[in-house]
């Protein structure tokens, strides 16, 4: 059974003003647990306002989203319930950081939850370990790290509720090439680890190449498309004609087939290499 | 003496602190484009503001077209000469009507108002944003807002552009947007560009690329020249583009950085094969 | 996602768009006075023709101004008891348990009701026919004689045009943040009159930190902009006086001793 269903999701802004503005329209979507999905479309494609449904920040004007078969809405008192059920992350979450330690800070949610002393401590430390965040930074000042340590810490203060379901909205974005890999690696192992559900949005294909088992395309508030890696990408055309950017080495291969070649495209070096590695066979035997 | 001039640069916050910069030497020309890369805290951002004077150096110094970056009295020749576009596009909109705020720079310097109009609507025909001058800045998306901020050192008829990880914030559709503008800005006016960036892609555009690293300048040359250090790329914490990658990674010892190039490279491997097959 | 930074303006081509800023503040002010001025049937009549035909003149649609009313309803009606209970008179026309209901009540609660509206209708023109930044550089226009005693008006000014274009992006700001706390479970809604004010600081702490970093860099990019106080700036925007200043200014003192004189006329004693 999927762990959060989607149905019909329509959410409209500013309703009858002159700026009223669908901004997702008929949403459908099953999540299945355990996987890593991956989000995609460009600024204003209403990807940032669908995931605001799924933890119930936003409510919809029409459509349904059920966790665990549930309708999420059913008991309006059991929202912030939910809230800790499916955690969510905001771009640029370092900019949320408010309290003096590092501890306090990833402590927050657990307190919200009214745990007691021992088990908060116990979920701040576990998330600590899974987000890489040194011990002795957890009695330092959160302003005092780095932005990549920043990121992290408050990526921690949402592991630390324990939620099912975490969903990252662009959790790279403004890192460095090696910021990026580490934060990947990070989720990637958190996920492999406990086996939880993880939803990201992306602008970086090379990214969700890397990372996810299952994309979802959306552009003008509606999935454009949605499927396994492969399948998104073997339709690397219908993406660019969405505005969206994909991978140097799939251009390489668009390159080539358009010469009357018959490649698969790819979006990871790797996979290239091994398509073409019948070539560096012969070559090696030579 | 070159456009732009680093002699012998240090620079750190505080005593106690640690050093930045650490001696820095470089020159740049006019008409250069210029990619600087580095990872995060590698002092990318302290080069680009000591070239304008929003920071000064501890020691040695910078100068730009000739001006002491450091010397109050010249203060205003030198912003005029070389603008700056700053990462977050909402901090540095300073009005609320697009057209308004291009004219910030041109009002400062006390231009006459229908020569401000010539050269706003110029900018911003420039950076293809005319149609929106008498939108609000706020409904723009932000690869627009940076256009708008291009077209507002624009108007000031500057020599030099600098923009700090302007497209750091951005979609893959914004950056190409701001990418775009400012390589047209660099090939039709000879505008001078120092483009800070942790984005490979981009760096593989310019025509010199310089890596920072632990205060110092760790690779400078060709993109091609630099990216061919692939072992030291790796070491500071950057990245080749994918096609050199694969390239390395099939044995091909030649710098590869645009995606055609690499098809035809890879196309002659193919033809290759079958050749020798046969 | 409306959008503030504009306030109220409603774009149009129309006689009152295209005034000089300056000269609209002037003219509210003359009318808002003249509103004051009215006291009998005839000048108040007079009044809302007037206000009438500039609402044509504004091609801006009548509903477009009574959505301003709005809000003030709940004080009108209030005025309006008021005015009927405590108002002595002569003249009683209702009366029950200890309250008399007089004409002269009735007559003020009349008036005062005519006079907000008439109010806010007036306002409206302005914010309606007149961008903010347009508003702004007026104010620091007409201000302009008070650098006499070193007031620098430049730097209100400067600061009305910051605040404007800022006002969006900080609301965007703080749902974003309450949104973020809300997502960890923080609750803003329950609780005594403490707990709420305490539940703020998650949100205040990051909204203080991410507003003095916009200001630190906003400073930096002004200055990049060669920003250097009011001295030796020049202005896109010229204020132009044209004729339709003079002719509107004709209109308003014309209207003005209309007002005057009206309220001297009394038809049927009032």
């Amino acid at each position: 059974m999927s762990i959060l269903e989607i149905e019909n999701l329509t959410h409209i802004y500013s309703k009858k003003t002159p700026f009223e503005h669908i901004a997702i329209k008929d949403i459908n979507l099953n999540i299945d647990k355990g996987e890593i999905v991956a989000i995609i479309g460009h600024t204003g494609s209403g990807k940032s306002t669908l995931i605001q449904h799924m933890n119930g920040l936003f409510k919809a004007d029409r459509g349904t989203v059920y966790y665990n078969g549930s309708d999420i809405w059913e008991n309006k008192k059991n929202i912030r319930n939910i809230r800790f059920k499916i955690g969510l992350c905001f771009q640029y979450p370092e900019y949320q950081l408010f309290e003096e330690t590092v501890y306090k800070d990833i402590a927050f949610g657990p307190k919200n939850m009214g745990l007691s002393e021992d088990e908060i401590k116990k979920r701040v430390f576990t998330a600590a370990k899974y987000m890489e965040i040194p011990k002795e930074y957890l009695n330092m000042s959160p302003f005092d790290l780095s932005g990549g340590e920043k990121r992290r810490v408050a990526m921690a203060g949402i592991l630390a509720v324990d939620p099912d379901i975490l969903v990252l909205d662009e959790p790279t974005a403004g890192l460095d090439p090696k910021g990026r890999a580490t934060l990947f690696s990070i989720i990637t192992n958190y996920q492999k680890q406990t086996g939880k559900t993880v939803i990201f949005v992306s602008h970086s294909m090379e990214d969700v190449a890397k990372v996810a088992q299952r994309v979802v395309v959306i552009a003008n508030g509606s999935i454009a498309m949605q499927g396994s890696v492969e399948e998104i990408f073997s339709k690397a055309d219908e993406l660019l004609e969405m505005g969206l950017s994909i991978p140097e080495i799939t251009k390489v291969f668009i390159k080539l087939n358009e010469n009357g070649h018959n490649f698969k495209l790819v979006y990871t070096v790797d996979d290239a290499l091994n398509q073409l590695r019948s070539i560096t066979e012969v070559r090696d035997n030579e | 003496m070159s456009f732009i001039e680093f002699k012998n640069v240090s620079f750190n916050y505080d005593e106690s602190e640690k050093i930045i910069l650490n001696n820095i030497s470089a020159s740049f020309e006019k008409g250069d484009f210029v990619a600087v890369l580095g990872h995060n805290g590698s002092g990318k951002s302290t080069f680009a503001k000591l070239i304008n004077g929003l920071l000064i150096a501890k020691s040695g110094c910078v100068t730009v077209d000739g001006i002491d970056a450091s010397d109050e009295n010249t203060r205003i020749d030198l912003l005029q000469r070389v603008g700056m576009v700053f990462q977050n596009p909402d901090n540095q909109i300073v009005a609320s009507i697009v057209e308004e705020d291009v004219a910030f720079g041109p009002e400062n310097l006390g231009v006459q108002p229908e020569e401000i109009r010539k050269r706003v609507d110029k900018a911003l025909k420039t950076v293809g944003m005319y149609e929106y001058r008498k939108k609000s800045p706020h409904n723009l998306s932000g690869g627009q807002k940076q256009r708008v901020a291009i077209a507002g050192i624009l108007a000031m008829n500057p020599q030099c552009i600098i923009m700090d990880e302007a497209t750091a914030m951005l979609d893959p559709k914004g950056r190409e947007e701001v990418m775009s503008s400012v390589k047209e800005l660099n090939e039709q006016l000879g505008i001078t560009i120092i483009y800070i960036t942790h984005f490979m892609e981009e760096a593989t555009l310019a025509k010199r690329v310089i890596v920072l690293d632990d205060g110092g300048i760790k690779l400078d040359g060709t993109p091609k020249s630099v990216f061919s250090h692939y072992d030291t790329i790796k070491e500071v914490g950057l990245d080749v583009p994918q096609p050199y990658e694969l390239m390395r990674k099939l044995g091909v010892n030649e710098c590869v950085l645009n995606a055609d190039e690499c098809a035809s490279i890879l196309e002659g491997l193919i033809e290759n094969n079958v050749d020798s097959g046969n | 996602m409306n959008d503030i930074s504009f306030g109220q303006y409603y774009p149009s081509d129309s006689f009152l768009h295209s005034l000089d800023p300056r000269f609209k503040i002037i003219f509210t002010i003359a009318l808002v006075v003249g509103m004051f001025v009215c006291n009998t049937v005839l000048s108040f009549a007079f009044a809302f023709l007037v206000i009438l035909v500039l609402i044509f003149i504004s091609k801006i649609p009548l509903l477009t101004y009574l959505k301003n009313l709005k809000p003030l309803i709940p004080i009108i009606l209030l005025t309006v008891i008021l005015n009927l209970i405590y108002v002595p008179g002569k003249n009683i026309i209702l009366h029950f348990w200890i309250i008399n209901i007089t004409t002269e009540g009735l007559k003020t609660a009349a008036f005062v009701t005519l006079r907000i509206i008439g109010l806010v209708i007036i306002t409206s023109f302005l914010t309606y026919t007149t961008t903010p930044t347009s508003i702004t550089s007026a104010i620091e226009s007409l201000l302009k004689w008070l650098k006499l005693f070193k007031v620098d008006i430049h730097i209100f000014a400067m600061m009305m045009t910051i605040a404007l274009r800022f006002i969006p992006t900080l609301i965007d700001e703080i749902n974003k943040i309450v949104n973020a706390q809300k997502a960890r479970g923080a609750d803003f809604d329950s609780g005594n009159i403490i707990r709420k004010v305490k539940a703020m600081v998650p949100v205040l702490i990051p909204l203080f930190i991410s507003s003095f970093r916009r200001a630190y860099e906003l400073a930096n990019a002004m200055e990049c902009r060669c920003y250097n106080g009011g001295e030796g700036r020049t202005k896109l925007k010229t204020m132009q006086i044209t004729y339709k200043d003079f002719i509107s200014l004709f209109f308003v003192i014309a209207i003005i001793a209309a007002l005057i004189l009206l309220n001297k006329l009394k038809i049927l004693g009032v």
